[in-house]
């Protein structure tokens, strides 16, 4: 089988969405709990095999790999119904179970010990596809476990697999509550500069923009985790769905991937869904056509990534592909996309073609949804430099008061001095330099002034 | 022997020493027997000048005008007697063909009447109750009969016509026909003379059978082989070449209906060839009459049935729709991971020269992606072929538009061609969906599908290339920027072949066949789904 996918779930964060994940996966593929095909879904068409493979006894198993140095959360996982779902010896918990501390340093360290027994279980996960697309890793880059042990085997993935592709859902801390977790700005600088030079595509889910959803949208006072993780879950699933229920096209991820990411460091996309009810009635009140829903994947409030606005730059996308499901008919496609052209609804780069993809996706059968049509949009805006540039002014000012900077020097990394954090941050800087000249006309020779 | 007169050369005694008051009775008996065909005394037939010519005839020298005139105002009902005996006797020979039979039938019943008002004429002679005078009067109603019988004749015979050609004329004669009592005559001519016309018609709209052993019928049965030792391509030339209209044997009254009828009998003959038998229920006999639409909607009716028929067999008994199905899944491109599926497995050997490949060995990928992927589900996999083609498409289409590229000429040579230029799917149907998809179709979906599988093939290429440049993301910003140029003309171009084949899979494709699969479900016809390319 072609295009198989293998997902990594690292630290508290990473397992949770990915638990979700599979939850999805699992209902929309027909598969129970314990990994068995529903009598119902035998007759499928789909391609369960992108994401599971089949154990000798016909259970159906994910290509996951449940990485934590912490035990709670897989706890909670092994205690739920789903336990049985997974390969054992793809659960990978550290003997000490101390975690990382929330520290990036100890969990990156931490990653550089465990290396031989982590490759292991990936390697052999690798070998047990024919033939293996890619990564998918789901992390958090605030904590410890998510960001620092992340940060390493992304570090690593690129050395031992350069031809298959890595792609991360990384969650970005919700910046409009204070984290109790204090060196957050240091853990989220130094991953960012690991998701900038070793994967491939990152999916940004900022905890922000998902939370204003959650409370803003579908009118939860308090979103919990598991609100959180449905939404993210959903973003999961919906990018996926060309690769397994295959039609004309996108039915590998590099072709997915590939036509949203121009140039390889303008790698970081957002994601926006609609329609965003949970509420049945709000549903039978409102039409969703194609037009609706590409409309409203235009909209700030839909996306799951909270930018500032920025006056001074005139942003714009850099691509947009649309996954639109559901009962479509192609020419209703056609007059939404020349509707928004007449309207100008879009703003896209000046310095190449650039319009809105649309890929059409089935929906699963077995999942029954209120909606007629529902996107998922993953762009590429450069606006979501406003994102990273807040990371580094949250860094810049934990940096300046040299706040909290004894845990990290506990590590080997930052014992002699603290260069990783410089370079980390000129490398973020560099990024967002970069995504602000991708607005402009002169983009292709950007740099050749600057040298 | 022949009723008509004979070949010698006569001439007519002369009435020089005959007493004007004796004239008219020799002369009436002479009447007579020119009347029936035979030479008189003083009358004899002159040989016809040629072979459609009207006979004349000599009256002997010395006659009284008056009587003279009398005569030949008589004798063209001699000469219309000459010409029709001898269409008669002429046409009742086989190689003339049934249609002409049947009408010197229904002319030699019209003789025969002719013979007893002939008979009735000789009685009045003998009883000495008539003159010239009267016989003239009393020879007024055949005279007309015997003109138009003569006419057609003539008509036919310079036609030299045969089967539907003599029913045109036949129809041409009845409609043209003013006097009420002249158009009854020609109907019945007609109608007498198109009775085994209609039965072959019968036995081809109802049964599917031709029976016409003089080749009369405006269908032309050009099946030579046997089904058992049927040749690959046989049914691509079967649907337009075994049966085929003849224009010119076409009866004008059913030009209209002619295309129809081909149809009915053809759909029959598939559904026969599928071990079926068929008869339509509701067979009527089938009539020439001048209200066309009797025997128009009887044929009409009866190419609904076998149309019908023929349909729910495609359908139901030979799923024409789940094969379509499958054929639109490959070489549409619909199943798409089995065509990424399919090349990744086989790039390496598309990549060779044509002469390198091993055939043997694609037909064995093929068949590993096709069980793999969720092509794996469907019925007909099995039918798919691998096929390396001695051209690329490019020439296929400059042959096919009849383009004579001196530019191209050059590189035609299939030696130099590689596998991916060549390779294309083949599918194989059975009769009867080979109707369908016959050649002609399975070459516009393999085109469609070569065009679509090089686009894939580049799109694939430039994601390649996409994979090879991720390394510059590890590159500091000041060495990257160099490559950037290049990255956004491999963005360009990827965006092109992406942009192209959403176009032409998702809004030509997918849109046409959505028509056509909401035109299947209505429609009750074959013919939409012989068009449909």
């Amino acid at each position: 089988m072609p295009c198989e996918i293998i997902t990594l779930q690292l630290g508290q964060c990473g397992n949770q969405i990915g638990f979700e994940f599979w939850k999805r996966l699992c209902a929309e593929h027909g598969i129970s709990s314990e990994g068995i095909l529903e009598e119902f879904a035998t007759e499928g068409t789909d391609r369960k095999d992108v994401f599971f493979y089949q154990a000798d006894d016909e259970h159906y198993i994910p290509r996951a790999v449940l990485l934590d140095l912490e035990p709670r959360v897989i706890h909670t996982i092994m205690n739920s119904p789903y336990a049985k779902l997974y390969n054992s010896e793809n659960i990978y918990l550290a003997k000490h179970g101390g975690g990382a501390g929330n520290n990036w340093a100890s969990g990156h360290s931490q990653g550089e010990r465990l290396q031989d027994e982590i490759f292991d279980i990936i390697d052999r996960e690798a070998e047990g596809s024919d033939s293996l697309e890619g990564f998918v890793l789901c992390h958090s880059i605030a904590g410890g476990t998510g960001s620092g042990l992340g940060s390493y085997l992304l570090e690593r993935l690129t050395d031992r697999f350069p031809k298959k592709l890595v792609q991360t859902y990384s969650v970005f801390p919700n910046q409009d509550e204070i984290s109790d977790v204090v060196v957050q700005p240091y853990n989220s600088l130094l991953t960012m500069k690991r998701l900038t030079q070793s994967a491939d595509c990152v999916v940004v889910l900022d905890n922000t923009a998902l939370n204003r959803i959650a409370t803003d949208r579908l009118h939860i006072q308090n979103p919990s985790f598991a609100h959180i993780n449905t939404l993210v879950s959903t973003i999961m699933s919906v990018s996926t769905t060309t690769l397994r229920y295959p039609s004309y096209m996108n039915n590998d991820l590099i072709g997915l991937i590939a036509p949203l990411i121009p140039t390889p460091r303008l790698h970081f996309l957002m994601t926006g869904y609609t329609p965003l009810t949970t509420d049945p009635e709000a549903t039978s009140v409102r039409k969703t056509t194609v037009l609706d829903v590409m409309r409203r994947l235009l909209q700030p409030k839909n996306m799951m990534v909270s930018t500032a606005i920025d006056r001074n730059a005139a942003h714009c996308y850099i691509s947009i592909l649309n996954i639109i499901q559901g009962e479509v008919d192609p020419t209703q496609v056609h007059k939404s996309l020349q509707r928004i052209r007449e309207r100008k609804l879009v703003q896209f780069i000046p310095w190449g073609p650039a319009s809105i993809q649309v890929a059409l996706s089935r929906k699963s059968p077995y999942v029954q949804t209120a909606h007629r049509v529902s996107g998922l949009m993953l762009a590429n805006h450069t606006n979501i430099s406003s994102l990273f540039e807040r990371v580094l002014q949250q860094y810049d000012k934990l940096r300046k008061r040299e706040a909290f900077l004894e845990q990290f020097r506990k590590e080997k990394m930052f014992e002699e001095n603290l260069d990783e954090l410089d370079n980390s941050r000129e490398v973020v800087q560099e990024l967002v330099d970069e995504y602000k000249a991708a607005a402009r006309p002169d983009y292709l020779t950007w740099g050749n002034r600057q040298a | 022997m022949s009723l008509d007169f004979g070949a010698e050369v006569l001439t007519p005694r002369p009435l020089h020493d005959i007493p004007v008051h004796s004239q008219e009775s020799k002369l009436m008996e002479d009447v007579l027997y020119v009347l029936s065909g035979l030479e008189g005394e003083y009358i004899v037939p002159c040989p016809p000048l040629g072979p459609n010519e009207i006979r004349t005839f000599a009256v002997g020298e010395g006659v009284d005008p008056s009587l003279k005139q009398l005569v030949e105002k008589i004798l063209p009902l001699a000469s219309y007697y000459s010409i029709i005996v001898k269409f008669i006797e002429e046409k009742y020979s086989y190689h003339y063909g049934q249609v002409n039979q049947a009408l010197a039938g229904a002319m030699d019943l019209l003789i025969y009447e002719y013979k007893v008002f002939i008979a009735q004429l000789e009685m009045h002679i003998h009883q000495e109750n008539v003159n010239l005078q009267s016989i003239w009067f009393y020879a007024q109603p055949s005279l007309r009969t015997m003109e138009i019988l003569a006419n057609i004749a003539i008509t036919i015979n310079k036609a030299s016509a045969q089967g539907g050609r003599v029913l045109s004329l036949l129809h041409e004669q009845t409609v043209s026909a003013g006097d009420p009592k002249l158009r009854k005559l020609c109907m019945h001519l007609t109608q007498a003379a198109s009775v085994p016309y209609m039965e072959i018609l019968q036995k081809w709209v109802y049964i599917g059978i031709i029976q016409d052993p003089y080749e009369e019928f405006l269908v032309e049965d050009n099946e030579v082989i046997q089904r058992e030792d049927l040749p690959v391509d046989y049914s691509d030339d079967y649907w337009e070449k075994c049966y085929m209209i003849c224009r010119d044997r076409i009866p004008t009254f059913l030009e209209k209906i002619s295309d129809v009828i081909l149809r009915t009998g053809k759909y029959l003959n598939v559904i026969r060839q599928c071990g079926k038998n068929v008869k339509s229920p509701q067979a009527q006999e089938l009539k020439y009459t001048l209200a066309e639409s009797e025997y128009f909607e009887a044929i009409e009716q009866a190419y609904c049935f076998a149309s019908q028929t023929l349909l729910d067999l495609l359908m139901k008994e030979y799923d024409l729709m789940g094969r379509l199905r499958s054929v639109k899944h490959y070489f549409l491109h619909d199943q798409g991971d089995f065509i990424v599926q399919l090349m990744d497995m086989c790039e390496g050997e598309l990549a060779k020269n044509i002469n390198d490949i091993v055939p043997h060995r694609l037909e064995s990928l093929l068949e590993l992606a096709l069980r793999t992927s969720t092509a794996n589900s469907d019925p007909y996999k099995d039918d798919m072929r691998a096929e390396l083609l001695p051209f690329d498409l490019m020439h296929q289409m400059f042959r096919i538009h009849g383009i004579h590229n001196q530019k191209y000429a050059g590189s035609s040579s299939p030696d130099k061609l590689i596998g991916l230029e060549s390779f294309s799917f083949g599918y194989e149907v059975k009769w009867p969906v080979s109707l369908v998809l016959n050649f002609k179709t399975k070459a516009c979906y393999q085109m469609i599908f070569r065009h679509l599988l090089y686009c894939k093939h580049v799109e694939r290429l430039l994601c390649r290339v996409w994979l090879s440049n991720k390394v510059c993301k590890m590159f500091p910003v000041l060495s990257s920027q160099s490559y950037r140029p290049a990255f956004i003309l491999r963005q360009r171009m990827l965006n092109c072949v992406q942009n192209l084949q959403y176009y032409m899979m998702v809004e030509v494709i997918e849109p046409n066949w959505h028509n056509f699969l909401e035109k299947m479900s209505k429609v009750s016809t074959n013919t939409s789904s012989m068009e449909w390319d």
